[in-house]
């Protein structure tokens, strides 16, 4: 039976510089797996992987690069998952890193493999032989090409954004992620970007493939996003893990409403709560999860480093 | 807008300090008439920049954009609706000066002109991006991608007018996509093709902000609008724009003299409801005059609107209908080869003026503008000469 409530892991550090944070994959990994623990009750983090993964999966992490080097989700963090999917039994060319271009991952900081042996792939949509689905895919407000990447070349994706505030829609992490994937995301911006994302995020493929979310807060942009702008970055030395993309997001709301209130700034969704999108991604139409707090089994771990 | 200021434009950055041109070296391509899906093959090509014209600076690497009603606020690294200009660190670029998609002779019949130097060519280029996202785009292959989803080539503004003349053609015609997103390099290639002594005609759907229309018009030799609908409904819902924005830029347009051409594309239970039908051709009346032409267009299926029929051709006939009762004169049926409704007629005494089926288009009625039995003058630029000599 389908459990009431969506869990959402929040591992913290108590490393107290995030560029040292940054700069520990052996850190980051230990985070990452002792959120998969807390998420599924497993043993080690092998079994946890095997509640969403199979050795024989090829698994696509989506990392979000469009804030440059210094808002994209870390390599470090994408390297530490990566670690632990090989040790759970994953070859290293069964994981790869993508979004939307090789440029933006390389700018952000991502080393490409398109196909060297013994070490995870790493590319973008635009690659030669790769780009966009031929046949549009229509779904409810969308018309738009996917990522062949994430249609055709991986078996199961692991979702990778950052937390950052949004100036259209109130907040990027999991569910905004899936535009990386879409060939026109330009044009869906209007209306607070609703209904786009829960559409785009809903295509029977994307749910198909879709096993899990780790969102890197390590450092969060709570104003001025969805560019980096240092005056208004947190340093929350934290992920987020999740099965429920939308329950994950409603919790970055949450994060982002208490740093903008400690900084004298209103909350991202006018009046409050959660932006328009993350409610349609719940409605019964697009039944991608939960967004009320009640329905949140929010968990914090906090790992001493 | 003077003469300096519109080549400003064309230079990149009018309303801002202008930069320094920044475009990087690129191969030269070879400029064929492409088509191409959206493949991406173009990963590693160095991007075509040139600072954009027609926005603001706001502060925090923000701008915002004002060539067209839209008025995007972009953030750095992000870009506009249109897909096509990109806010790199504040300064806000064309992704797509000098690099059209597609470059070819077509007959003028083609944009549809039909009282505007018949049966020239003109030289149609277009480069990828809109600032609509119609569902029944024909063209969306092109209009609906990135620059970087599609095959574009180099092809400088004098080498478009070289172009041009090389090939024949009368006209350099900015179509297919939405010229307005490449408002740049359409006014650099507006005054090439001009020194040229070629005439530029533009083919759009008119939602544009008044200023860089106002400032544009000048170097334009006609102008065709597709008015897409006469509901703001209809604009909002099937093509992401509005009407009274669309409706303003034709009285301008029509103001300015420069001859003006509507394609009205009529979609079965969508916009053809013959009030509707009769309160726009009131409006053209009341508005520009019963002398501008109005193409009533066959509908077919694509894109996102794969669940409608063609447009039965009594719709359009009745729709044909409706605009002569409505006191129009020139009212034409397009996408329908072979039907009358697609002949010059003299509202006067009748004669056929000018016989089309398709792209054969003969001249039968008309000499020197006028109507060889009745003398009526008949609105439009004939003849086969460019309209402005060279400057
Ligand atoms: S031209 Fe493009 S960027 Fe500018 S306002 Fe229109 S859609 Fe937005």
């Amino acid at each position: 039976m389908r459990p009431k409530t969506s869990r959402v892991v929040r591992v913290k550090t108590s490393l107290s510089s995030p560029e040292r944070l940054l700069a520990s994959t052996a850190v980051l990994r230990k985070m990452v797996e002792a959120g998969l623990l807390e998420l599924t009750g497993a043993a080690d983090p092998a079994e946890a992987w095997s509640r969403y993964l199979l050795p024989t999966d090829v698994v696509g992490i989506k990392v979000n690069c469009l804030g440059g080097r210094d808002m994209c989700t870390r390599p470090a963090l994408a390297q530490a998952t990566v670690e632990s999917l090989q040790a759970f039994g994953l070859s290293p060319h069964r994981v790869l890193v993508w979004d939307r271009s090789s440029r933006e991952l390389r700018r952000c900081g991502f080393s490409l493999n398109k196909q060297k042996k013994g070490e995870h792939l790493c590319f973008g949509t635009d690659e030669k032989g790769i780009g966009y689905e031929k046949e549009l895919t229509v779904y409810g407000s969308l018309g738009s090409l996917y990522s062949t990447l994430l249609t055709r070349h991986t078996t199961a994706m692991i979702n990778m954004p950052v937390l950052k505030d949004h100036g259209l829609c109130g907040l990027t992490a999991s569910l905004k992620n899936i535009f990386g994937a879409l060939h026109n995301p330009n044009k869906y911006h209007e209306d607070r970007c609703n209904p786009f994302i829960a559409d785009a995020y809903s295509v029977p493929f994307v749910r198909k493939k879709h096993r899990l979310v780790i969102c890197d807060a390590l450092l969060v942009q709570y104003k001025g996003g969805p560019s980096f702008h240092p005056q208004w970055t947190a340093p929350l030395g934290s992920i987020l893990l999740a099965e429920d993309p939308v329950a994950l997001d409603s919790v970055c709301a949450g994060i982002l409403d208490r740093l903008r209130a400690r900084n004298g700034l209103p909350p991202i969704e006018k009046g409050g709560g959660v932006p328009a999108y993350i409610r349609t991604a719940a409605d019964p139409g697009h039944h991608l999860g939960r967004y009320k707090s009640e329905q949140i089994d929010l968990r914090e771990k906090v790992l001493q480093p | 807008m003077d003469r300096r200021d519109f080549l400003k434009t064309a230079a990149g950055g009018a309303c801002l300090l202008s930069l320094s041109n920044l475009r990087f070296g690129f191969e030269r391509g070879s400029p064929v008439a492409a088509f191409p899906g959206p493949d991406a093959a173009w990963a590693e090509a160095p991007e075509a920049l040139h600072e954009a014209s027609y926005y603001e600076k706001r502060g925090h690497k923000e701008i915002q954009c004002h060539l067209c009603p839209r008025e995007c606020i972009v953030g750095d690294q992000e870009r506009g609706y249109c897909g096509a200009r990109e806010n790199q660190e504040g300064t806000y670029y064309t992704l797509v000066y000098d690099r059209p998609c597609t470059a070819r002779p077509d007959p003028i019949e083609k944009k549809p002109f039909y009282h505007f130097h018949p049966r020239s060519m003109a030289y149609s280029i277009a480069t990828p991006g809109c600032n609509m996202n119609c569902k029944y785009c024909q063209n969306w292959e092109i209009s609906q991608v990135r620059p970087e989803q599609a095959r574009s080539f180099l092809l400088t503004p004098r080498d478009c007018a070289r172009q041009a003349l090389d090939l024949g053609c009368l006209s350099v015609a900015y179509t297919y996509t939405e010229p307005v997103i490449f408002f740049e390099y359409m006014a650099a290639c507006s005054l090439a093709a001009r020194k040229a002594g070629l005439n530029n005609v533009m083919i759009s759907a008119g939602f544009v902000k008044e200023q860089p229309l106002r400032d544009l018009l000048p170097h334009m030799d006609a102008v065709k609008i597709d008015l897409k609908a006469f509901s703001d409904r209809y604009y909002r819902e099937v093509c992401r724009g509005r009407l009274e924005p669309v409706l303003e830029a034709l009285k301008i347009i029509r103001q300015a003299g420069v001859w003006l051409e509507i394609v009205y594309l009529v979609l079965p239970t969508m916009n053809d409801d013959p009030k509707e039908i009769q309160a726009l051709c009131a409006w053209i009346r009341k508005e520009l005059g019963r002398d501008v032409p109005l193409h009533f267009s066959r509908f077919y299926p694509t894109y996102l609107m794969k669940n409608l029929p063609p447009t039965p051709v009594h719709t359009l006939e009745r729709s044909k209908e409706i605009a002569h009762t409505e006191g129009l004169q020139y009212v034409y049926i397009g996408n329908v080869p072979g039907n009358p409704g697609e002949n010059t007629i003299c509202p006067r005494c009748g004669a056929r003026l000018i016989h089309r089926t398709g792209y054969n288009i003969r001249i039968e009625a008309l000499r020197g503008g006028k109507c060889s039995q009745c003398g009526l003058t008949i609105p439009g630029v004939w003849g086969n000469r460019p309209n402005k000599a060279a400057s």
